[in-house]
C-alpha cells in the first residue's frame, strides 16, 4: 500500500506514451555503479489493520496507566481542552505547505500573525517571529542574534539554564569565535558576584525565568547590570509562568525565548516542540526564523504576507542570518487556539493553581522525615526535594517506581544528586496530593 | 475580504476555567516576592473568547488554507505527497502523546523501539551506518551534518579546512548552513545539463575544502551521473561529500547516498516520507553518517543491549546536542509507520512512479513552456522557464498567481535562481493520471489566455479573499503584532 492510485494500465499506458517498454527504464541512465544491487532490508509490508494491531502491541510496552507523575524541566503536563485538537487536526492546516503563496494562505498567515502577537502581549515584548523549533535552538539563535547586534564576542550564561539548552548553545559555538562562559549559581538563584565585571566585555547575559531548579529569578537587577555594560538581557521563559509572573519585556528583556510547548501542545515525549523568540522592536532586522507582517491588497483590503525575507536563507543565502527554512507553523497553531480559549484570566488561574498545588505538595513532603525542600520559597511550580544522605537514593527510586510514582527529575547537577526536581500542575487534584504525600511518606520510612 | 481577528472579540470566559477564591490566591502570592508577580496594571492583554467564537473563529480560517487534502500541490523540492491519515492515528495515541521526555527507560520502551528502528530503517534505504533522529528540520540536519564533518577533520589534526563547496543551484539552506559554521562559501558552476562542472569543481579543490555539498538527483531534477567522479575528486583531497536528502523520493530502493561515495546526509522526513508539512513546520531532518562518523552524531542515540531499549548518553567524540529531549516524535512515528506500510515495494514504487508522474507531466507541459535541457527527461521533478512570455509581459509569478484561480496549488516559482522565470514541477507519485490531466488542462488554458487575455494573470489572482498583497508596504509598515 503506497498510496499510488494508478491503476496497471494507467502505468502501462503512460511508459507507452514515454517511449518507454516498462517503468524500470525510467532508471536506464543512471550508472550500474551506483545502482542497488539487491534488496533493501526492511520489514514486510503490513498492511493498516494489522500494522495498526501491531503499534498497538509495540505502544503497550510504554507504562503510563496509572502512572501520577511530577516530571517537568521544559516539558510540562499542563491541561488541553479538547477543542485545541478539534481544531488544529483540520487536514488543511495538518496538510497545507509554508504560506509562500499568500493569497491563497490568508487563514494560516492570520494564525501566525495572531500567534506573533499572544506571544508580544505574554512577554510584554515588541515584535514575535512565527516560531523556531525548539526553546534550546531558540536560545542559540538568541545568543547568535546578540553577538550579531553588539559586535561583542563573548557571552554569560547562567549555569542554571536547562542543562539540554546549555549543551546546545555550546555544540553550536563549538567552532565559533564566541566564547560563553557560565555565571555561577548560589542558593538555587544565578549569583550575581563578578557579573558587573564578566559583562564589560560580554554580547548578554543569557537568565531562565524559571530556572532549572524552578526558582523565580531577579531579572531586573540582572538586566540593569548588563545594561549598564552594553550587554543584552536575553531571558529564557516558562510561558505558563507569565500568567502570573512580571512579564520579562517589563524587566528590561532585550531578547525572550523559551518552550511553547506547556502552550497546548502534549508532551509527546520532548516532540511537540514549540520555539519562542521574541525581541525589541529595534532590533527586528536582526531576528531569525519567519515572520509575518500585514499589508493590504490593491483594493485596500487586509491581508498577510511573511515579510522581512531578506534575512532568510532563500534570499540571502549566505548571509542569511541564519540558515532557517521551516518554523513549528502547527504547534504555533495549537498555541494561539490554547490561548484563546485560556484568556487572560484562564491563564492567571491556571498559574495560580499550579503554585498552590506546588506550595501545597512541597509543604506535605518537607514534613516527612528524611525529606527536605531545599528552596522552601521563592518557586513557581517546580521545587527541589533533597533526600537525606543517609538513605540510599536508588532505593528511594525503586521502592517509589513500585508505587507508580514518578516523585520528580532525578537531579544531575553539582551539590543536587540526591534530589528530584518536582513539578507540580493545575492538572493533579487535592486528593491526588493527599494520597502521594500519604504514600511517600510509607516509602521513605522503609529507605535505608 | 478578511476575518476578524481573534483580540476583536468580545471576552466572555470560559466554563472549565479553574477559579481560585480571593483569599487563596492572596496565600499561594505570599510564597514570592512581590515585585515578580504581575501588577494590577501589567495585566495580560489577551481576551478569553467564548469557545464557539474560537471554533468559528478557527474553522473559518481553516477555508482559507490550501492542503495537500484540498488539491493538487506541485511545488518543486518539497514533496508534497499525500500523507496518510494511519500515521496521524498513531502518533495521536495518548501512549505516545502523554509520555513525558525523562520518563526513564524502562517506561518508554515502546517509543524507545520505535526510535530505534526507524533509525536503521532510515540507515539502510541510503546506505550510511548510523543515523542520528534529532534534527528539527533539513535545515538544522545540515548544521549538523556541518559540524560533524568539522569535528571529523579536527580529530585528524587537520585545521586548515575552512571553505565548503557548494553549486550555484542549491537550495538556499546549503550556503547559509556553510555560514553558520563560520565557513567560506565557494560556489561551484553548472554546465548546461544542469551538473556540476567538473572542470570548474577540480579547480575549486585543494586540501583546504572541508566538504562538498551535493544534491541529487540535482534541484533542475536531473540526476548528476558525474557524480562518481565528483566524490572521487572531493575524497582524493580528504575533503567529504555532503548530501542534501530533499531529493530522496526518485531513488527510494534503487539507488542510495551512502552507495554513491557520501559520508553525511539528512533526510527530509516531510518530504520523502510522508508526514505532514503543518503550515510549514514542525519538519524533522535525521542525519545519517558513514562509519568513520558514528562517533561524532549528536546524543542521546537509541541503543540496543540483549532486548533492552537504551539511551546512549555519553561519548568522548559526540558533537553535542542540536535540540533539547530526543527529535520530532510524532514525526518520527509517522515516519515509521509509512516504512512499515509500504516496506521495501512499496518504496520501490514510490520510487518509480514519482519519476513516471513527472515525465508524463514534463512531455505536455514542455509543449506549452521552454525546457532549459532538451530531450534530458527528468527525475521526480523538472524546470520550466516561462521567459518566452516576457514579450506578452507576463512573468512566472503571474502564471503561479493565475493557477491558484484555478483551484490549484503553483509550482515553485524562481528557484533554482539560474534559470529565468523558473518553474518548478514535482508531482509526486500519490497524483493520478486524472490529476496530471486537469493540471495539463489548466496550464494549456493559462498559456492561452496569455494570447487573449494577459490581464487575467497581471491581476492574478481574482477568486481568492484578497488580491496580490503589497510585500514592500509590508516591510515599510512592519506592523508585525496587533
Amino acid at each position: 500500500m503506497s498510496f499510488i492510485p494508478h491503476l496497471k494500465k494507467d502505468i502501462d499506458e503512460i511508459c507507452k506514451e514515454l517511449g518507454l517498454s516498462d517503468i524500470e527504464g525510467l532508471f536506464n541512465s543512471i550508472p550500474g555503479e551506483v545502482r542497488l544491487s539487491g534488496k533493501l532490508n526492511l520489514p514486510a509490508p503490513l498492511p493498516e489493520k494489522e500494522l495498526l494491531s501491531e503499534i498497538e502491541t509495540i505502544l503497550n510496552m510504554n507504562n503510563t496507566d496509572g502512572v501520577i507523575s511530577f516530571l517537568g524541566a521544559g516539558i510540562y503536563d499542563h491541561f488541553i481542552p479538547s477543542a485545541v485538537g478539534a481544531l488544529s487536526n483540520r487536514s488543511e492546516f495538518v496538510t497545507a505547505y509554508t504560506p509562500y503563496q499568500a493569497e491563497m494562505s490568508q487563514g494560516l498567515l492570520q494564525i501566525m500573525y495572531e500567534y506573533q502577537t499572544f506571544i508580544t502581549r505574554l512577554t510584554g515584548m515588541e515584535v514575535s517571529n512565527a516560531s523556531l523549533y525548539d526553546g534550546a535552538s531558540a536560545t542559540f539563535e538568541a545568543v547568535k542574534t546578540a553577538a550579531h547586534i553588539t559586535g561583542r564576542k563573548k557571552v554569560i550564561m547562567s549555569s542554571l539554564a536547562h542543562p539540554e539548552y546549555i549543551d546546545v548553545v555550546n555544540t553550536g559555538f563549538k567552532y565559533s569565535d564566541i566564547k560563553i562562559k557560565f555565571a555561577d549559581n548560589i542558593n538555587g538563584l544565578t549569583s550575581q558576584l563578578s557579573l558587573d565585571a564578566e559583562l564589560q566585555d560580554a554580547a548578554a547575559i543569557v537568565i531562565a525565568q524559571t530556572n532549572y531548579l524552578g526558582m523565580i529569578e531577579d531579572i531586573k537587577e540582572i538586566g540593569d547590570i548588563a545594561h549598564k555594560n552594553g550587554a543584552l538581557l536575553i531571558v529564557i521563559t516558562y510561558p505558563i509562568s507569565l500568567g502570573i509572573l512580571e512579564p520579562p519585556g517589563n524587566l528590561g528583556a532585550d531578547i525572550v525565548v523559551g518552550e511553547g510547548q506547556c502552550l497546548g501542545l502534549e508532551p509527546a515525549f520532548g516532540g511537540n516542540t514549540l520555539g519562542i523568540f521574541a525581541a525589541k522592536k529595534e532590533y527586528v532586522r536582526y531576528i531569525p526564523g519567519r515572520i509575518v507582517g500585514k499589508t493590504t491588497d490593491a483594493n485596500n483590503n487586509d491581508g498577510y504576507v511573511l515579510t522581512l525575507q531578506a534575512r532568510e536563507q532563500h534570499i540571502r543565502r549566505a548571509k542569511a542570518l541564519s540558515n532557517i527554512c521551516s518554523n513549528q507553523a502547527w504547534c504555533a497553531l495549537n498555541a494561539a487556539i490554547y490561548l484563546s480559549l485560556m484568556g487572560a484570566n484562564g491563564l492567571k488561574q491556571t498559574a495560580l493553581k499550579c503554585m498552590q498545588n506546588a506550595y501545597y505538595l512541597a509543604d506535605g513532603l518537607d514534613k516527612i522525615n528524611g525529606l527536605s525542600v531545599k528552596f522552601k520559597k521563592g518557586f513557581f511550580n517546580e521545587f527541589v526535594l533533597s533526600l537525606d544522605n543517609t538513605k540510599n537514593f536508588e532505593m528511594a527510586q525503586k521502592l517509589l517506581e513500585q508505587e507508580n510514582i514518578v516523585l520528580g527529575l532525578p537531579l544531575k547537577i553539582k551539590g543536587f544528586e540526591l534530589s528530584w526536581l518536582v513539578s507540580v500542575t493545575e492538572t493533579k487534584s487535592k486528593s491526588v496530593l493527599d494520597l502521594v504525600i500519604e504514600k511517600v511518606g510509607e516509602i521513605i520510612k522503609h529507605v535505608k | 475580504m478578511s476575518n476578524k481577528l481573534i483580540f476583536q472579540h468580545h471576552s466572555k470566559p470560559n466554563a472549565y476555567m479553574i477559579h481560585l477564591l480571593e483569599n487563596e490566591e492572596r496565600e499561594v502570592k505570599k510564597n514570592v516576592n512581590s515585585k515578580f508577580l504581575r501588577s494590577e496594571k501589567s495585566g495580560i492583554n489577551i481576551p478569553s473568547v467564548a469557545e464557539i467564537d474560537v471554533v468559528r473563529h478557527f474553522t473559518n480560517l481553516s477555508k482559507k488554507v490550501f492542503g495537500v487534502d484540498n488539491g493538487i500541490y506541485p511545488l518543486g523540492s518539497c514533496t508534497m505527497k499525500y500523507n496518510p491519515k494511519m500515521n496521524e492515528k498513531a502518533a495521536a495515541n495518548p501512549k505516545f502523546t502523554k509520555m513525558h521526555p525523562y520518563s526513564g527507560e524502562s517506561n518508554a520502551q515502546g517509543i524507545l523501539k520505535i526510535i530505534f528502528e526507524l533509525q536503521n530503517f532510515l540507515a539502510e534505504i541510503s546506505g550510511m551506518d548510523a543515523v542520528s533522529l534529532q534534527p528539527a528540520a533539513g535545515a538544522h540536519g545540515e548544521f549538523t551534518g556541518l559540524l560533524i564533518i568539522n569535528a571529523y577533520h579536527k580529530s585528524r589534526n587537520d585545521n586548515k579546512r575552512n571553505k565548503i563547496i557548494i553549486p550555484t543551484s542549491a537550495h538556499g539552506t546549503n550556503p547559509a548552513s556553510a555560514a553558520l559554521l563560520g565557513m567560506q562559501v565557494i560556489e561551484v558552476r553548472c554546465n548546461d545539463k544542469g551538473n556540476v562542472d567538473l572542470v570548474h569543481l577540480e579547480s575549486l579543490l585543494d586540501d583546504t575544502v572541508s566538504a562538498v555539498m551535493i544534491t541529487n538527483p540535482s534541484t533542475f531534477g536531473l540526476f548528476d551521473n558525474g557524480i562518481t567522479k565528483i566524490q572521487a575528486m572531493a575524497h582524493n583531497q580528504g575533503a567529504l561529500l555532503y548530501y542534501d536528502g530533499a531529493n530522496l523520493n526518485p531513488m527510494l530502493g534503487r539507488i542510495r547516498p551512502g552507495d554513491m561515495g557520501f559520508d553525511v546526509m539528512h533526510f527530509n522526513l516531510h518530504k520523502t516520507f510522508s508526514t505532514p508539512h503543518g503550515g510549514g513546520g514542525p519538519g524533522s531532518g535525521p542525519i545519517g553518517v558513514k562509519k568513520d562518523l558514528v562517533k561524532f552524531l549528536p546524543l542521546p542515540r537509541v541503543i540496543k543491549k540483549e532486548n533492552e531499549f537504551s539511551l546512549q548518553l555519553e561519548s568522548d567524540s559526540s558533537i553535542g546536542r542540536v535540540r533539547a529531549f530526543y527529535g520530532n516524535i510524532p514525526a518520527i512515528i509517522r515516519a515509521y509507520v509509512y516504512i512499515r506500510q509500504l516496506g521495501e515495494s512499496g518504496l520501490k514504487d514510490v520510487g518509480a512512479v514519482s519519476v513516471l508522474n513527472a515525465n508524463y507531466l514534463l512531455q505536455k507541459l514542455k509543449k506549452i513552456f521552454d525546457y532549459p535541457f532538451d530531450n534530458e527527461p527528468c527525475m521526480h521533478e523538472f524546470v520550466l522557464t516561462a521567459k518566452k512570455f516576457a514579450k506578452n509581459g507576463i512573468r512566472a509569478l503571474d502564471i503561479a498567481k493565475r493557477m491558484i484561480d484555478y483551484g490549484i496549488h503553483p509550482p515553485t516559482i524562481y528557484f533554482p535562481t539560474t534559470i529565468p522565470e523558473c518553474m518548478m514541477f514535482e508531482p509526486t507519485e500519490t497524483e493520478s493520471r486524472e490529476s496530471l490531466d486537469s493540471l495539463i488542462v489548466i496550464m494549456q488554458k493559462i498559456a492561452d489566455e496569455i494570447e487573449t487575455d494577459p490581464d487575467k494573470l497581471k491581476k492574478a489572482p481574482h477568486t481568492t479573499p484578497v488580491g496580490r498583497l503589497d510585500e514592500v508596504k509590508a516591510v515599510k509598515l512592519q506592523d508585525l503584532a496587533y
